[in-house]
C-alpha cells in the first residue's frame, strides 16, 4: 500500500521498501500536485548512485521534464486559546515577565505562533517588562478566530546539465495587528544543493535551509506534519538559517542500515527566528550543528535513531566568546501502520552581552539560560477501507524543564491530542486540543488551547 | 563547505572578542568583599573600584550601613548606599513582593514576604512591586514560593512601591552620622528591616529586607515594559579625570515634603552618577586646610565641609566666607554655573536613599 506519496515512502523506508505511512503527507508519487519538500528530508530520500533521485526525489520527473517547478499548501487555521491566550499570569509581575513562564506553551499552528504574547500591564498600568525571550504571536488572545496561517510557495529549479538544485521556500503571513492589517513576507528557504560524486550520497547546500539538529525540523511544514503545532522544544532545534551543510548517507545493504551526517555552520544554528535572527552574523563567528543518524529499514520496522550537536556563538549578541551549547538523541520507530517519535534535547546558553537582538527587535540583555526535556509522540493510521480518507489519530507528551540562572527555574508539560484525516492527495484536516500545565516555578494560568488545521496542497 | 567554513574562521580570526561586563552589587556581595578586602564597582569609570569599607562598616558583632555625605539644594544632606549596578543601561526593574493575608484587611500574623528574585540574580532589584495576596488563615511559614502563592491566592490586591534592599542577617539597619558631620548629634531613625523568602528549586532561602519606605521612585515607560528613573547623582572629577568618591556628591533636584516629623524626599531611591568635570580652580572646602574662614564663618562651617567652590580662593577671603563664594551644590547651580556639556552620565548606578536633609533627619519608611 503506498498512499501517501514517495517521499514519506522512501523516507521512512530507505532503499528497501518498508511501506508504512506517515500520515500528513500529500501524496505526489506519480502525478502533481507535488508537496513540498523540507530539503532534509529530499537528501534522506536519496538511494545510493541515484543522482537524479537526490536532485528530485519527491516528484521523480527528471530535470528534462521539468526544470522548474512550483509547488506550495495553504495552511487555514481556526483555533481558540484559553485566558488572554498567554502564559502570563495576571498577578505576575516579575521583570522580566517572559523568563519565569514558558510564553511558546499556548501555540495555535506549525509555525508554532501562539494566540498572544502581549505581557499587559500591572496594577499601576504599567506595562510590564519583557526581554525577548518570546514566539511570534497571531494576536487573537482568547478570542477564536479564522487565520491563514501560511501561505506556502515553493520554487524548485533542477539544472539540466550540473547535478545542482536551487530550491527557495517563501511564505506569507497575514495577520491583523493592532497597528492594521500586516502580511509579512518569510523567506523560509533559499539555498542551491550539489550533489558533488555520482557514486555517493553527498549533498552540500549553500544558502538558508533547514535546521540539521534532531528530527522535528523535518515536521516544519503543515503539510509534513502530523498534528499541528510543535513541540516546546521546536524553538531550540527548528529553525532555519544562513550559511553551508554537507549530508552524506552510506548504506550498508546487508544488514539493511544505513549511516548518515548532517552537520552545518551557520549564522544562528538551529534556534528559530524570533529568538536569534539568522539573517546576518552579529559576531563572525558561525554556529556548527551536526547530527550523526543510524537506520534500520526492514520489511516491516523501521527504525531510526541519531545524536544531535551544535556549539557557537549566540547570534543574539556580538560577543564570540558567549557560547550556545545544544545535545540531542532522537529516536523513531514505524511499525504497522504506528509511529512512535521522540527526542530529548538540551540547551545551554552562556549570558552575553547587552543589546539582545532576535527576530523581534531590541531587547535589554542576553542572560545566562539553560533547558532540557524531551517530547514523544505516537501516532497510527487506523487500517479503514475508506480511501480516499485516512484517519490519524495522535497523542504528544512532553516536558520542559527552563531555566534563567538564578532568576526563574520552571518545568511545565504538554499533553497534546489530535487527530488528522486525509483526504486525496489535496487536503487535509487536523484538529487538536493542547492541555498546559505549569508544574514548577511558574504560576498555573489557563493556556490551554484548541485548534485546528485544512491544508490545501498544491 | 570545508572552504566556507575555512572562510568563516579566518574572518572570525580578524575580529577581537567584544566583551562588555554587567555588575550589580548589592550588600550581599559589598559584605562579601568587605570580607575579602576588595573593591567594589571597579569599572571604566572606577578602575579602582570603591573600597566596600566606604559602604559598610563591620564591628564584632555585626555590620552596620554607612551613611555618605552629600549636599542637595544648597543643603547638606546625606544617604546611604545599598545597591550599584554597573554597565546596566537605563535598566534596573521592580520585582514583585507578595504579603499573605486572611482577607483583604488582614494580614496573615507574622507572615514573611515572599519573593521570585533573590539577590544572586542579574535582575535583583530592591525597588518592589508590594501585593497582598488572600490566602485565608493560614501558618505563617506556609507560603515560601510566588507560584505557590499565587496558585492558592482567592485575591490578589495590588499594593504600593516600596524601596527595600534584601541584606545579610548581620546587616543591620542602625544609622550614624558621619564625621564631621557627627558633631551635630542629629539621631538618625533606624532602618525597619524583615523578612523575605523565596524557594529555589526546592530550597528555601531567607533574606533580611530592609524597608525605606514609598515613594522613593518612579517608572518610566519604554519600549518593553516600564523600568525604574534615575535621578542624577553629581561626583566631582579629579584633576586626572578620575570620579572623586572620597568628597561629598551633590544630590539631583527632587519634590521633597515636609512636616514636623521632618523633610521627606519623593526620590533617591535610584540614582546614575554622573561625572562633573570642572575648571582648575574648583575644589572643596576643608575647615583644616582654611582656619581663618572657618573660625570666621557667621554660619556653621561644618555645613561647608567638603563643599566645593567655582573658585576655591574665595576660602582665602575670609571675611567674605562663605557668602563670597559660587557654590556646586545643588543641580541648578551646577547646570546654570557649569552648563550642562560639563555634567557626563556614566555607566553606575545607585540605590542611595536619602536620610538627612537640611541637618534634619529623614523619617525613613513613613
Amino acid at each position: 500500500m503506498r498512499t501517501r506519496g514517495a517521499i514519506a515512502a522512501v523516507w521512512l523506508a530507505g532503499n528497501v521498501g518498508v511501506g508504512v505511512g506517515l500520515p500528513g503527507v500529500a501524496r505526489a508519487a506519480d502525478a502533481p500536485p507535488v508537496p513540498a519538500l523540507t530539503d532534509a528530508a529530499a537528501s534522506e530520500v536519496a538511494p545510493p548512485g541515484d543522482e537524479a533521485a537526490v536532485e528530485e526525489p519527491a516528484t521523480g520527473a527528471s530535470p528534462q521534464v521539468a526544470p522548474l517547478v512550483v509547488t506550495g499548501y495553504v495552511d487555514v487555521g481556526f483555533a481558540k486559546a484559553q485566558g488572554n491566550g498567554t502564559s502570563f499570569h495576571p498577578a505576575d509581575t516579575r521583570s522580566p515577565l517572559d523568563y519565569g513562564v514558558d510564553p511558546f506553551a499556548p501555540a495555535i499552528n506549525s509555525r508554532g505562533e501562539v494566540a498572544s504574547t502581549d505581557p499587559g500591564t500591572d496594577a499601576n498600568g504599567n506595562p510590564r517588562f519583557v526581554n525577548g525571550f518570546l514566539p511570534r504571536s497571531a494576536g487573537i488572545g482568547g478570542t477564536p478566530s479564522f487565520l491563514i496561517n501560511t501561505a506556502n510557495v515553493d520554487f524548485r529549479y533542477t539544472a539540466a546539465e550540473l547535478p545542482v538544485l536551487v530550491f527557495t521556500r517563501v511564505q506569507l503571513v497575514p495577520r491583523l495587528e493592532n497597528t492594521g492589517e500586516t502580511t509579512r513576507v518569510f523567506l523560509e528557504q533559499a539555498f542551491g544543493r550539489i550533489t558533488p560524486v555520482k557514486s555517493a550520497e553527498l549533498a552540500v547546500s549553500i544558502g538558508k535551509f533547514d535546521s540539521v539538529f534532531g528530527i522535528e525540523y523535518l515536521d516544519n511544514q503543515a503539510n509534513f506534519r502530523i498534528g499541528i503545532t510543535p513541540s516546546l522544544f521546536a524553538r531550540y532545534t527548528t529553525g532555519t538559517s544562513v550559511g553551508a551543510k554537507l549530508f552524506y548517507r552510506y548504506q550498508i545493504i546487508p544488514i539493511a542500515s544505513a549511516l548518515s551526517l548532517n552537520v552545518s555552520a551557520t549564522n544562528s544554528g538551529t534556534f528559530v527566528e524570533s529568538l536569534q535572527g539568522s539573517s546576518r552574523s552579529l559576531t563572525g563567528v558561525p554556529v556548527v550543528a551536526a547530527r550523526v543518524g543510524y537506520e534500520l529499514n526492514l520489511a516491516r520496522l523501521s527504525v531510526k535513531v541519531g545524536a544531535s550537536a551544535e556549539r557557537g556563538p549566540r547570534n543574539d549578541q556580538n560577543d564570540r566568546g558567549t557560547m550556545q551549547t545544544l545535545l540531542g538523541a532522537d529516536l523513531r520507530v514505524f511499525v504497522a501502520g504506528l509511529s512512535l517519535s521522540g527526542e530529548f534535547v538540551r540547551v545551554d546558553e552562556d549570558e552575553g552581552n547587552p543589546n539582545k537582538l532576535t527576530g523581534l527587535g531590541m531587547y535589554t540583555f542576553t542572560s545566562d539560560f539553560y533547558a532540557s526535556g524531551f517530547w514523544a509522540q505516537a501516532a497510527y493510521e487506523l487500517p479503514l477501507p475508506i480511501a480516499p480518507f485516512r484517519i490519524t489519530p495522535y497523542g504528544r507528551y512532553e516536558q520542559r524543564h527552563g531555566e534563567f540562572v538564578s532568576f526563574a527555574s520552571i518545568i511545565v508539560d504538554r499533553i497534546t491530542g489530535g487527530i488528522n484525516i486525509g483526504i486525496g492527495d489535496n487536503l487535509i484536516v487536523k484538529g487538536e486540543y493542547l492541555i498546559n500545565r505549569e508544574l514548577r516555578g511558574a504560576p498555573t494560568v489557563a493556556n490551554n488551547v484548541v485548534t485546528s488545521s485544512v491544508v490545501w496542497t498544491w | 563547505m570545508i572552504a566556507v567554513i575555512g572562510l568563516a574562521a579566518a574572518a572570525a580570526s580578524c575580529n577581537a572578542r567584544v566583551r562588555e561586563e554587567r555588575q550589580v552589587w548589592n550588600l550581599y556581595k559589598i559584605e562579601a568583599a568587605l570580607d575579602a578586602n576588595t573593591p567594589v564597582a571597579a569599572s571604566e569609570d572606577l578602575p579602582a573600584g570603591i573600597p566596600a569599607s566606604a559602604f559598610l562598616t563591620r564591628s564584632s558583632s555585626s555590620v552596620t550601613l554607612n551613611v555618605q555625605r552629600a549636599f542637595a539644594e544648597g543643603a547638606p544632606a546625606a544617604y546611604v548606599t545599598t545597591e550599584i549596578w554597573v554597565d546596566y543601561y537605563d535598566a534596573v526593574w521592580t520585582q514583585p513582593l507578595y504579603v499573605p493575608a486572611i482577607d483583604a484587611m488582614t494580614l496573615v500574623p507574622d507572615g514573611r514576604r515572599v519573593i521570585a528574585v533573590g539577590p544572586d540574580s542579574s535582575f535583583y532589584s530592591p525597588f518592589w512591586q508590594r501585593n497582598v495576596a488572600v490566602v485565608g488563615n493560614v501558618p505563617s511559614d506556609r507560603y515560601q514560593s510566588v507560584k505557590k502563592l499565587l496558585d492558592d491566592a482567592s485575591q490578589v490586591i495590588p499594593g504600593g512601591m516600596r524601596t527595600g534592599p534584601l541584606h545579610p542577617p548581620d546587616v543591620i539597619g542602625t544609622l550614624a552620622l558621619p564625621k564631621p558631620w557627627d558633631a551635630w548629634n542629629v539621631p538618625l531613625q533606624t532602618v525597619p528591616t524583615g523578612e523575605a523568602v523565596r524557594e529555589d528549586e526546592g530550597t528555601v532561602e531567607v533574606f533580611g529586607l530592609f524597608d525605606f519606605g514609598p515613594n522613593l521612585f518612579e517608572l518610566a515607560v519604554e519600549a518593553h515594559g516600564a523600568i525604574v528613573e534615575a535621578s542624577p547623582m553629581f561626583v566631582f572629577a579629579k584633576p586626572d579625570g578620575g570620579l572623586n568618591v572620597e568628597e561629598p556628591r551633590v544630590l539631583g533636584a527632587g519634590d521633597v515634603a515636609s512636616d514636623p516629623a521632618g523633610p521627606r524626599p519623593r526620590y533617591g531611591g535610584l540614582w546614575r552618577l554622573y561625572k562633573v568635570w570642572l575648571p582648575g580652580t574648583a575644589g572643596p572646602f576643608h575647615g583644616a586646610d582654611h582656619p581663618a574662614a572657618r573660625d570666621a564663618s557667621a554660619a556653621d562651617p561644618l555645613e561647608y565641609e567638603g563643599r566645593f567652590a567655582l573658585d576655591k580662593a574665595c576660602f582665602d577671603a575670609a571675611a567674605n566666607f562663605p557668602g563670597g563664594c559660587v557654590w556646586l551644590d545643588s543641580q541648578a547651580q551646577l547646570e546654570s554655573v557649569l552648563g550642562e556639556g560639563h555634567l557626563e552620565p556614566t555607566d553606575i548606578m545607585q540605590t542611595g536613599p536619602i536620610v538627612l536633609w537640611q541637618k534634619k533627619a529623614v523619617p525613613v519608611n513613613q
